[in-house]
């Protein structure tokens, strides 16, 4: 395994203390995101493999094709609900000055991928030691940054098309029209398969990685997945333990604050 | 609920096999034994049939056929047979006694919506049969005697006219402008189905009745050989691609998975009656889309996406095409590498496990 010894980089956090990644926000917009975007896609196949016999059935289970526009719609509304409450939270923090820009890409994430091509094929032995956003995270998030503002876009253009030609050239529709239909293909097989993977179906962490309910990893699940971050946390926790030991006090627990 | 079936073998189902219908070149071959069972059956019905009115007559209630009715000779060998009551005419068990089929049957027939029609009333020319080679008329049904398509089509026209003199394609829209009855238009059947089958619009759900329609149009619209046979001389017919760009449509996918608000090409084209998508088709989408303007209206026309007809929807599709296939194919490659290393180092792992001791 590619997973360091305890202790082979100075002295470690105890390997079971619980480390808060995620906030109760981040887990509500990734749970809001996740349920309509899975309602987004059962409710909208049907429409692209209408000629399948599975469709008519989906179909079918959401009440009938009126019915399965209704939910589609519901969920979209959810989603864009998701994506403002999202941008509203990193407006927030970034008031409070507390908002770390640590999903914004940098040579890094070059570095990593090439090491992580060379663990693939067998050239180094370990991962890299990956940052707080490891560089298939970071596409994960702009990825659904991308997606989300196509398909609110264009899916409010198929809501509205008689309003869209009457404001805009109807060429303006077209694209609309088959940006939501493709754009949605993308996004489905880029979650069903590399997202699903990454977060699931990967050896290492297989059935899945239940941060996202509890927003809380092991530190040695940690140092395994975020190396580099695993790092800044041990190098924080002596800083605070020489600095307690100065005043004579135990030191408390380093707790990590869990914003973007 | 009955759904019109669009294709049905146009063959009359004879009930009656023996001598008279011998020649018949649509008889099915039939063993002595079903013709026999065939023959008692149509004495009993005949003996049903005359016997009641017989009698009635006997009794002194006016039971005569109309003098020009000659009696099927072959039946009883008599001049004249005495009328079932009260008008032979519009007893359809005379028809039926030779004729049967499952649509022909009172209980099915009733449900149609021609249930209160009886069968001369659409086939006015015949009575016995062998049905005598009268002169029927311009307003004559079909005829078995001399009948060249071009003649049945235009007859069949022509029998549905005197009840539905306001229901007939207008002049000079779509199809109309060439009716009665050239060739490759469509009659009244090719819209509406089998004659026997009619139903009443109202007893079809929104959904069927648009998707029975829709088979109807298509069945022309879809095929460049029927299309080509009812083209004007000289003049350019809209090939199948329009069928295609509708099936491919918003509208024609909803309809397709069951929505009862999703257009079908009567929605837009009408029936009977003219409409101008061209110069008019925002009229036509407010019924469904209220802000409908004229700029809708070409979302709505059956252009397909190729470069020259929708330039920015194929490039758009273009676009998203490659952008879908190289993304996806990175992707998957990153995890494939991914599975085969996680692979190699649990073998490892287990190799290392299990060291050669236990052997
Ligand atoms: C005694 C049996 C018999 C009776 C009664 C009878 N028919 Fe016929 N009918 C036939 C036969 C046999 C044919 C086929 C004749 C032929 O093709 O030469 C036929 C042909 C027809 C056809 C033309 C079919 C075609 O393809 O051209 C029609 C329409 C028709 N009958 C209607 C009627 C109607 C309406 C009645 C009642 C008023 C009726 N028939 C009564 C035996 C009968
Ligand atoms: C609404 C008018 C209408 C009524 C009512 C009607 N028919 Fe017909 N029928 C037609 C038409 C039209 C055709 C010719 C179809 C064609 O050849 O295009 C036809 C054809 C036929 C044929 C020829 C076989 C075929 O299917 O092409 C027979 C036999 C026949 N009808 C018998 C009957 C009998 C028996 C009845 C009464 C139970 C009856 N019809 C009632 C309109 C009617
Ligand atoms: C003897 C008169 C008569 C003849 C001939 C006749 N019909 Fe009808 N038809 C009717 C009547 C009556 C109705 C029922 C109308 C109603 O209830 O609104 C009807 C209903 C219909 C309907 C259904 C209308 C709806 O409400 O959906 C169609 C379609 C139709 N006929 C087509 C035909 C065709 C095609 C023919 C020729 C083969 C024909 N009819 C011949 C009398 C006739
Ligand atoms: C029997 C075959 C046939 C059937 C059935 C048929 N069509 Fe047509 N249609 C044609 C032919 C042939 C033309 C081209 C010749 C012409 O314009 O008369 C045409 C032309 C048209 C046009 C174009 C007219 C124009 O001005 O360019 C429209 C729209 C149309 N049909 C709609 C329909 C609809 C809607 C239906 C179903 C309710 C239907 N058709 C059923 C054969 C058919
Ligand atoms: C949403 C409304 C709508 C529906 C549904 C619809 N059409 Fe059209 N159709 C149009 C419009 C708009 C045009 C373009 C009219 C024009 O500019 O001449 C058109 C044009 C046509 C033409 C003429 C094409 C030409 O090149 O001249 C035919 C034929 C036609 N449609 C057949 C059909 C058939 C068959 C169906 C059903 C399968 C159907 N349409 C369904 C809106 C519709
Ligand atoms: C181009 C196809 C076409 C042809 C040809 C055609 N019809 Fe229709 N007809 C329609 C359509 C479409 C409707 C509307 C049905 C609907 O709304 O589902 C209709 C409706 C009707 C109705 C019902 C009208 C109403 O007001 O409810 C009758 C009756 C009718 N047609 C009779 C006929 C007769 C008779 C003929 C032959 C003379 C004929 N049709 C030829 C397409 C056609
Ligand atoms: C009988 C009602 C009806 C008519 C008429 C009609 N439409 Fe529609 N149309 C619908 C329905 C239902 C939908 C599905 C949209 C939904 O689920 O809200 C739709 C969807 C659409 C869409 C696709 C929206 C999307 O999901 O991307 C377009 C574009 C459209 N119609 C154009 C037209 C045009 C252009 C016309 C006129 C030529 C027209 N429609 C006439 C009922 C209609």
């Amino acid at each position: 395994m590619s997973k360091h010894a305890p202790g082979e980089r100075g002295p470690a956090l105890d390997p079971h203390m619980q480390i808060q990644r995620f906030d109760l926000h981040q887990r509500l917009q990734h749970g809001l995101m996740a349920s309509s975007f899975i309602t987004l896609v059962l409710t909208g196949w049907p429409l692209t493999t209408h000629g399948v016999g599975t469709s008519q059935s989906l179909v079918g289970f959401f009440g009938g094709m009126e019915g399965c526009a209704l939910v589609h719609r519901i969920a979209g509304v959810v989603m864009l609900v998701a994506a403002v409450y999202h941008l509203m939270y990193l407006g927030l923090l970034a008031r409070r000055r507390r908002l770390r820009l640590t999903m914004l890409p940098g040579p890094k994430d070059a570095v990593d991928l090439l090491g992580n091509l060379s663990y693939f094929l067998g050239k180094v032995k370990h991962r890299p030691r990956f940052p707080r956003y490891a560089y298939f995270e970071k596409f994960d998030y702009w990825a659904v940054f991308w997606g989300v503002a196509i398909m609110v876009g264009s899916g409010l253009i198929r809501w509205y098309p008689d309003l869209t030609t009457s404001i805009f050239p109807p060429f303006v529709y077209e694209v609309g029209l088959h940006a939501h239909a493709d754009e949605a293909l993308l996004a489905a097989l880029a979650i069903f398969v590399w997202h699903f993977y990454n977060v699931h179906l990967r050896p290492q962490i297989f059935p899945m990685s239940w941060v996202f309910i509890t927003g809380r990893m092991s530190a040695a699940e940690l140092e395994e997945e975020h190396g580099a971050e695993y790092d800044e946390l041990v190098a924080e926790h002596q800083r605070r333990q020489r600095a307690a030991a100065e005043a004579g006090k135990d030191a408390a627990a380093p707790k990590p604050g869990g914003e973007a | 609920m009955r759904v019109q079936r669009p294709e049905r073998p146009r063959r009359p189902v004879l009930a009656s096999q023996g001598a008279l219908v011998a020649s018949n070149p649509f008889s099915p071959p039939a063993t002595p034994l079903t013709r026999a069972a065939r023959l008692l059956g149509r004495i009993v019905m005949f003996g049903l049939l005359v016997g009641p009115a017989s009698a009635a007559g006997e009794g002194g209630r006016p039971g005569k056929l109309p003098a020009d009715l000659t009696a099927p000779d072959v039946l009883t060998g008599s001049e004249a047979i005495p009328a079932p009551a009260p008008d032979p005419l519009r007893d359809t068990r005379w028809c039926r006694l030779c004729h049967d089929g499952a649509h022909l049957e009172p209980t099915n027939w009733k449900k149609t919506a021609h249930g209160e029609q009886v069968c001369r009333d659409c086939h006015s020319g015949y009575h016995f049969n062998p049905h005598l080679p009268v002169d029927l008329g311009p307003e004559a049904a079909t005829t078995n005697e001399g009948a060249t398509p071009e003649k049945r089509r235009a007859a069949a026209w022509q029998t549905c006219q005197p009840c539905h003199e306001d229901d007939v394609p207008a002049a000079g829209v779509k199809h109309g402008d060439r009716l009665p009855g050239a060739e490759g238009t469509p009659t009244c059947r090719d819209c509406h189905g089998e004659p026997h089958e009619i139903v009443q619009a109202e007893t079809l759900s929104a959904t069927d009745r648009r998707r029975s329609m829709n088979q109807r149009c298509t069945a022309c619209h879809a095929s460049e050989e029927r299309m080509q046979k009812g083209a004007k001389p000289g003049a350019e017919v809209p090939g199948p691609e329009t069928v295609a760009a509708y099936d491919h449509s918003v509208h024609g996918r909803k309809l397709d998975l069951g929505s009862e608000r999703a257009p079908g090409c009567v929605d837009c084209h009408g029936g009977h009656e003219h409409k101008d998508l061209k110069n008019d088709g925002a009229t036509v989408c407010r019924e469904c889309h209220s802000s409908a303007d004229a700029d809708f209206v070409t979302l709505g026309d059956h252009r397909p996406f190729t470069r020259e007809a929708r330039p920015v929807s194929f490039f758009t599709l273009k676009f998203f095409g490659w952008l879908t296939f190289l993304t996806i194919f990175a992707l998957s490659l990153h995890v494939l590498l991914d599975v085969w290393r996680s692979v190699r180092v649990i073998l490892a792992r287990r190799r290392s496990e299990t060291p050669g001791g236990e052997s």
